[in-house]
């Protein structure tokens, strides 16, 4: 497959660049993007946290053995950029940005089912919130989870098993909210 | 209530509308400056030790033109030395973007040893190779049982150098020597026949007596070598390299007839090994943990010398890949300490104990951790080991006597810092500890008082830069700080302690240095860093409490690991090259001169 270089990364005749422009491409760059942005529920948030995975990533691109494993490589360490907003946070007020279409009533069940839906997940913890957008939104097997998270593949499944749990009750309960008089 | 199938598609619906668009274009411009803006990406020592204000304008050709001579001059096999106590851990992370290639600059670019011109550069992909006028010869390097071997083409220089290496050995009769299990020579096909160069005998294959030509100096076998180019990995490269560097079969030391070679039970040489972390108990005794072949596949394996590094012997490895001691979610191990003669651990992230000198491992657990904490470092001092284990959320650290496995945790936390790469020292004298954390710039640190963890302010925590700790008894420390590195770099400056960590001031003279990696003290005069300068990695040493300063040792482009000292006068250092490949170096000096633990020679 050709990839689209990043063209943000100047041509240089400096080989770890051209690697690096090479790898960091588009599509990489904006998966890397969304993931940080259902994990921290906050674009600059998402947007400080890529640029921390890339600057890693840079810096570390001579430990990278096999180009070809670049994306999980660097998925790996975007997620624990997502970590570190995410500890940093914790020692300042909590701020979660929400669309305001998120919020606001709808009086289409389908649309508001999908919102409580949102909602709980952005309210999952943080280990939740991870395994269940890797595993349903990144696609990634269990065993991909596992390997981006750093914890067992028995942990993401029990993660996962508790998360769908709470999600489920989440929608179930705006269910039966609406279904009453 | 829906099915599951049905549920989890309402997940992904859900998340998909939530996503966020594409990245702004503003953050991938800001992505895209980052080679421009941001040090050089070469990793030194465990974490994120890049050559931080190592100049941009250092060219990469430089760099590699630095990593070719520093290998070549490694391949050409150093001087064999001996040993001291780490202070820190090994990572052995290898270094630049070419890393992800074999480049393996280090393998030496063809003919010189068959007498024709060079070869292509084995870095690059092979070019189009014309092929010999009577037709292909094609060489295949045996050393593997049950996949397939290594094999390419020789081009008309190859070949015509390889015949005129042939036609120079002398013919004779005898029964040549039949490899067995890893290197087993090369095998040249040309139309209508095939030969066999291996321990210095080039012969059809067979049974029994048959013409065959001597080699006793495995001319055809290194020349071979040398045209594999890129057709071979660097870890193939280097297991029939050190095969071939043992005497052949028909060398004069050798036995009047060829035999197969000996299995070496202790070597000059690391056997092999690329090492990834070192530790000495005594002058005398000690270990090194590091990549190994098992059936040609890279693992775990440990060498011990019992003569200072002198001589080396293999000894059992836990069942457990070498990490480069980096990123989350690699099981395997990193490091290695030992406390005598028979307790010692492998560790990073796993752990691992030994019991019985190392015969037999034992992988272990920390009761009261979650199942994917992480060992980040490890020392042992005065009967009792302390792991520091990263728990998801904080730094711990686990105490246990050197004999039982009795780990317990201590209260004290360091929270990890919000930086994106966070990396701990650990640092035992005597009965007195200190750990240091930093997270681009010193973010916290705990110290063994009494025998018992205790929250401690280390030093140079507002220098906007990390800080690198070493110990020469209870009370003297020195830290190197690379001061501003993360905002204006004013260099790296020394700092002492003669109080235990107490109180720390910034001795005269600014280290010569760019950055820092790491520190090792062998006295309270006696302090080596190891770091970078203009030229790559270097060592540079005080021997007057830090008054003045002068380089002993330039590395070239290598990363830089486990410095320390065993005594006053002996120490270590592993340095890891751009390729994966890696040396010990000992001093017997107190730090003046620094020679390779070679792969030949001692």
């Amino acid at each position: 497959m050709v990839k689209a270089q990043n063209p943000d990364i100047g041509r240089t005749d400096d080989p770890r660049t051209q690697t690096f422009a090479e790898l960091m491409d588009r599509r990489v760059l904006d998966n890397a993007y969304r993931y940080a942005t259902l994990i921290l529920g906050d674009r600059a948030d998402a947007e400080d946290a890529t640029h921390d995975a890339a600057l890693t990533a840079w810096r570390h691109l001579g430990e990278l053995r096999d180009p070809a494993k670049f994306e999980a490589w660097f998925g790996r360490i975007v997620v624990n950029a997502c970590r570190d907003r995410l500890r940093a946070r914790r020692r300042r007020p909590v701020h979660v940005e929400l669309d305001p279409e998120l919020s606001s009533p709808d009086a289409n069940d389908g649309l508001a089912r999908r919102d409580t839906l949102a909602l709980a997940i952005r309210s999952l913890s943080a280990d939740h919130r991870e395994v269940v957008v890797l595993r349903f939104y990144a696609d990634l097997t269990v065993d991909q989870v596992a390997a981006r998270t750093g914890v067992g593949a028995g942990t993401v499944k029990s993660r996962l098993h508790y998360a769908l749990r709470i999600l489920r009750a989440a929608v179930d309960a705006e269910d039966e909210g609406r279904s009453r008089p | 209530m829906k099915s599951d199938e049905s549920f989890e598609r309402e997940v992904r619906a859900s998340l998909r509308a939530s996503a966020a668009g594409s990245a702004p274009d503003q953050l991938a411009a800001r992505i895209g400056e980052i080679p421009s803006r941001e040090p050089s990406p070469r990793a030194l020592g465990r974490g994120l030790r890049s050559f931080a204000r190592l100049a941009v304008n250092l060219a990469a050709a430089a760099v590699v033109v630095i990593a070719v001579a520093a290998l070549i001059v490694s391949r050409n096999g150093g001087n064999l030395p001996a040993g001291g106590q780490p202070t820190g851990s090994a990572s052995l992370a290898t270094q630049g973007a070419s890393a992800a290639t074999p480049t393996a600059s280090a393998m030496p670019s063809a003919t010189s040893a068959c007498g024709s011109p060079a070869s292509p550069n084995p870095a690059s992909p092979s070019p189009a190779r014309s092929v010999a006028p009577a037709g292909p010869v094609v060489v295949t390097l045996g050393i593997y049982s049950g996949r397939p071997d290594p094999t390419w083409t020789l081009t008309v220089d190859e070949a015509a150098a390889v015949d005129a290496a042939l036609a120079a050995l002398p013919d004779g009769t005898g029964t040549p020597p039949v490899g067995g299990l890893g290197y087993h020579g090369f095998s040249i096909a040309r139309p209508g026949s095939t030969s066999v160069a291996y321990l210095g005998t080039v012969a059809p294959p067979g049974d029994g007596p048959r013409p065959m030509k001597a080699d006793p100096t495995r001319s055809i076998e290194r020349c071979l070598l040398k045209t594999s180019g890129s057709h071979v990995t660097p870890d193939e490269y280097a297991i029939a390299e050190l095969a071939i560097a043992a005497p052949s079969a028909t060398s004069p030391a050798a036995s009047a007839s060829p035999v197969p070679p000996a299995t070496p039970s202790a070597s000059t040489a690391l056997l092999g090994l690329s090492p990834a972390s070192v530790t000495f108990v005594s002058p005398n005794d000690g270990w090194v943990l590091g990549t190994g072949s098992c059936s040609g596949a890279p693992c775990a394996a440990i060498r011990r010398t019992a003569d200072g590094g002198r001589t080396w012997a293999a000894v059992s490895a836990p069942h457990a890949a070498i990490v480069p001691g980096g990123y989350q979610g690699a099981p395997g191990i990193s490091g290695i300490r030992f406390a005598d003669a028979r307790n010692g651990w492998a560790f990073g992230p796993d752990l691992w104990a030994t019991h019985d000198g190392g015969a037999t491992w034992a992988r272990l657990t920390i009761a009261g951790l979650p199942a994917d904490a992480a060992i980040v470092a490890l020392e042992t001092a005065r009967g009792t080991v302390h792991a520091v284990v990263l728990d998801g959320q904080d730094y711990r650290v686990a105490s246990s006597p050197i004999g039982s496995d009795d780990f317990r945790l201590s209260a004290v936390r360091v929270p990890v810092g919000a930086g994106p790469v966070p990396s701990v020292q650990l640092v035992l004298s005597g009965v007195a500890g200190w750990l240091i954390e930093n997270d681009r710039t010193v973010v916290g640190g705990a110290r063994l008082v009494n025998g018992a963890w205790v929250a401690w302010q280390p030093p140079c925590a507002d220098v906007v830069g990390p800080a690198f700790l070493a110990a020469s008894s209870p009370t003297e420390l020195a830290a190197a700080c690379d001061v501003g590195l993360w905002g204006t770099s004013t260099g790296d400056h020394l700092y002492l302690s003669h109080d235990g960590g107490s109180r720390f001031v910034e001795s005269g003279a600014a280290v010569p240095l760019q950055m820092a990696a790491q520190v090792a003290s062998a006295s309270q005069s006696v302090i080596v860093v190891g770091g970078s300068d203009a030229t790559g990695a270097v060592l540079v040493a005080t021997f007057d409490g830090g008054r003045t300063w002068a380089v002993v040792a330039h590395l070239g482009a290598v990363a830089i690991a486990d410095l320390g000292f065993t005594t006053a006068t002996q120490g270590v250092v592993i340095t890891a090259s751009a390729n994966g490949t890696a040396s010990l170096l000992m001093t017997r000096d107190g730090g003046r001169t620094w020679r390779a633990v070679g792969s030949t020679g001692g």
